[in-house]
């Protein structure tokens, strides 16, 4: 049988003498990379509910659900580690850039899933004629403060606005039907906005 | 034994130590086999059906979990067919962080199949360090990318994430030291008498078997058909760099293993050409597609096993109307049929092998008399150890 | 003379159609009655490499495109057939092209069209007690991106 050669013996002894290659975990703990994509986790605080994330997932392990309840709504987020892949996409489409990030959490295994889940919740703005969901509180506060000066001429922002500042106006007053051009400023969807600025007529209320 | 009886040696479904599951029945005659037959599905997903329901920047993830190890040739496959539906080009710096990607994954799918290659062979300690080289490049992929296996890198009309020029010198490095220990690995397989008698003559595929196949990749290029994805159809950053395709004459599992073997080192000659051109670059990433008209596109990769080929269609709308998919492997199996027939079974292992398939060999051998129904059933540590046995016999010898 | 002339001139009356959708991907429409003709010019006399053959479904019609890939100009040339809704049938090619076995047998599974001469036609993804009839790459099975109807 012919002789290994030097190079490969060279090899041998150095892999004989050192340590094993093996990592230890998990007895010493693993610090992954610094780009390592993790576990996503939402930010209270920054997200603005605004469901892209829910919409992009291409494994939809977003939840997003809407309650609405005698005129006041609830939307809850939740993201499920069970069917994620750790895409980023979530992370690379959130408007705020801080609402979602992935961790370098790696390890999601659990027994009852809701200790691996992360959610968020937020208040909804609802139309006060039809019902209809326009948007979260903070979304549209979101939107205010890109609009700058331009957001005075937005009714529905203008409200939100002076909600935050805690003014009472007019706006929180529900709209009777039929809905009027004099409603213009409540909040309201734009579908019923539209048609109350071409009602031209004052109705019977 | 009588001519009429022939044994059925089934090889399938399961095993823990490669990918995916198949089945195949091997017909033999005593100690050789006559014919072969193959039979897929076990893990049959329905990807092509789920891309018609995925927006089309949704399908690039679909189509990156159809193979753990190729899993940057199918989203560069598929990004290649869309943009070859838009007619765009892609930015030079993309350009090259895709290049730098697909090479990265060539050696680490070739390194791979060295260490399987050993095993089967009963070279563990081969096994064992070309797996250890290989954790350092996992390790690069994951400080680049931010995972070991599916990186997420690809996007129609560019990349993701890019790469930053403060992680290439650590990326160089590792290249360096692999390129000392890849270069060990190729002269330990070429001068070894023992891999040379098991290796050489076994499993030949004539020119004629890979054009009646339409085998691709080191496969052909072992049996000196000179085809190449990268240099016949060129894409990405490959015209603007230097390398050369390697090809070998004999058709047989050695040069198999040599021309992939060699082909790591020419991936290491790229991807240093393509850092070159990426640091200090402040090119963009990515051109943006806003919408997909209706059309049709074909795109296709070089991935480590042979042409991985892409077909779209579109109708304007959200998602692919057809996307067709079709795997290297697809093409590469069938030359079972021609390399098994007329070897021994103790080396059906390592043919197997040889062909680098993507999917996991065998859980049960089989060995039944067609016509005398008596059944004995033995794992598939009896195949590889019939092939150990075999070399451990010649390394007496020699 | 380039590819896309000696294809004009070699399969001559057989393309009912062309597409030159840029200079290294070319479509070209035939019969489904002179498709052999037609694969044994461009496999055994213009030596191309055979991919791969996909089937579409069309509402109205059945389609498959064979691929098939000249290295050396480094274009795909595609052929295209029609085929009835109603009864889809078309031969077999495994008689010239011997790989080809593996997805027709597939294409018959996945999309109910018939390859007449075919060796073996039984189910190749699918498990063999599929109900029959039941044809999953066909556009009435509706999928909404986690499970098929």
């Amino acid at each position: 049988m012919k002789k290994p050669k030097i190079r490969e013996l060279k090899e041998a002894i150095t892999s004989l003498f050192s340590r094993p290659f093996t990592t230890e975990f998990p007895f010493k703990p693993h610090v992954p990379a610094k780009k390592f994509r993790g576990k996503p986790e939402y930010n209270s605080d920054t997200c603005v509910g605004c469901g892209a994330c829910f919409y992009v997932c291409p494994a939809r392990a977003i939840d997003m659900s809407d309650e609405v309840v005698d005129g006041r709504g609830k939307r809850v987020l939740v993201h499920h580690p069970k069917d994620c892949l750790f895409c980023g996409e979530c992370e690379r489409n959130c408007i705020t850039d801080d609402g979602i990030k992935l961790t370098g959490i790696f390890d999601a295994a659990y027994f009852d899933e809701k200790d691996v889940q992360s959610r968020v919740e937020h208040n909804l703005v609802v139309c006060k004629d039809c019902g209809e969901i326009i948007g979260t509180e903070k979304h549209i506060l979101w939107a205010f403060k890109k609009l700058g000066s331009l957001a005075f001429s937005q009714p529905v922002m203008l409200s939100q606005l002076m909600e935050a500042l805690e003014i009472k106006t007019e706006a929180e007053e529900k709209v009777v039907p039929p809905i009027q051009r004099t409603d213009a400023l409540k909040i309201i969807c734009p579908k019923c906005r539209r048609i109350a600025f071409i009602s031209d007529e004052k109705k019977e209320r | 034994m009588n001519k009429k009886k022939k044994v059925v040696v089934p090889i399938g479904p399961y095993h823990p130590l490669l990918e995916e599951p198949e089945f195949f029945a091997l017909y033999c005659d005593g100690e050789k086999v006559v014919d072969v037959e193959w039979q897929a599905g076990y893990n049959h997903r329905a990807i092509e059906k789920l891309s018609e329901a995925k927006h089309w920047d949704q399908v690039t993830f679909l189509v990156e979990r159809i193979c753990g190890i190729c899993s940057t040739s199918h989203p560069f496959a598929y990004c290649n067919s869309v943009e070859d539906l838009l007619g765009i080009s892609v930015p030079e710096k993309a350009k090259h962080i895709r290049c730098v990607i697909g090479e990265m994954e060539r050696i680490h799918s070739h390194l791979l199949w060295a260490g399987l290659a050993g095993h089967f062979l009963g070279y563990n300690t081969v096994f064992m360090w070309a797996w250890k080289y290989r954790e350092s490049l996992l390790d690069m992929f994951e400080m680049i990318t931010g995972n070991r296996n599916h990186y997420a890198m690809f996007k129609i009309g560019g990349v993701r994430r890019n790469i930053e020029d403060e992680d290439i010198p650590a990326l160089r490095k590792v290249l360096k030291d692999l390129q000392s220990k890849i270069e060990m690995l190729t002269h330990a397989v070429l001068d070894d008498p023992v891999l040379g008698a098991r290796l050489k003559g076994v499993g030949v595929l004539t020119k004629e078997h890979i054009k009646d196949f339409g085998a691709v990749g080191p496969v052909a290029r072992a049996s000196g058909v000179d085809m190449d994805v990268r240099k016949d159809d060129p894409y990405a950053a490959y015209p603007m760099l230097d390398w050369k395709v390697i090809t070998t004459e004999n058709g047989d599992v050695f040069d198999k293993a040599v021309v992939r073997l060699l082909e790591c080192s020419e991936s290491i000659k790229i991807i240093e050409q393509s850092l070159n051109a990426i640091e200090g670059s402040k090119g963009d990433i990515e051109n943006q597609v806003r919408e997909i008209p209706a059309g049709e596109g074909i795109g296709h990769h070089e991935a480590p096993r042979g042409e991985c080929f892409h077909y779209v269609r579109s109708d304007g709308a959200n998602s692919p109307v057809r996307h067709k998919i079709r795997a290297p492997s697809y093409t590469n199996i069938p030359t079972f049929k021609a390399s098994c027939v007329g070897q021994m079974i103790a080396d059906v292992a390592i043919i197997l092998a040889g062909v680098d398939p993507c999917y996991c060999c065998t859980e049960r051998v089989a060995v039944y008399e067609a016509g005398s129904g008596k059944k004995q059933i033995c794992d598939f540590t009896r195949l590889v150890e019939m092939s150990r046995d075999k070399t451990e016999k010649l390394r007496k010898e020699i | 003379m380039n590819l896309q002339e000696i294809l004009k001139e070699k399969l001559g009356g057989k393309i009912r159609g062309i597409k030159i959708h840029n200079d290294r991907r070319i479509y070209i429409d035939i019969e489904s009655r002179d498709l052999e003709e037609a694969v044994r010019i461009i496999f055994r006399e213009l030596d191309g490499r055979y991919i791969i053959a996909s089937g579409a479904d069309n509402f109205d019609t059945f389609e498959i495109l064979y691929h098939f890939g000249f290295d050396r100009e480094g274009t795909v040339v595609s052929l295209r057939v029609f085929l009835d809704r109603e009864k889809p049938e078309i031969m077999s090619l495994t008689g010239i092209i011997p790989g080809i076995a593996y997805i027709e047998r597939e294409i018959w599974e996945l999309l109910g069209i018939n390859f007449t001469g075919h060796p073996g036609l039984k189910h190749f993804l699918l498990r063999d007690d599929w109900p029959k009839e039941h044809f999953p790459l066909r556009k009435n099975i509706k999928t909404d991106g986690e499970r098929c109807e």
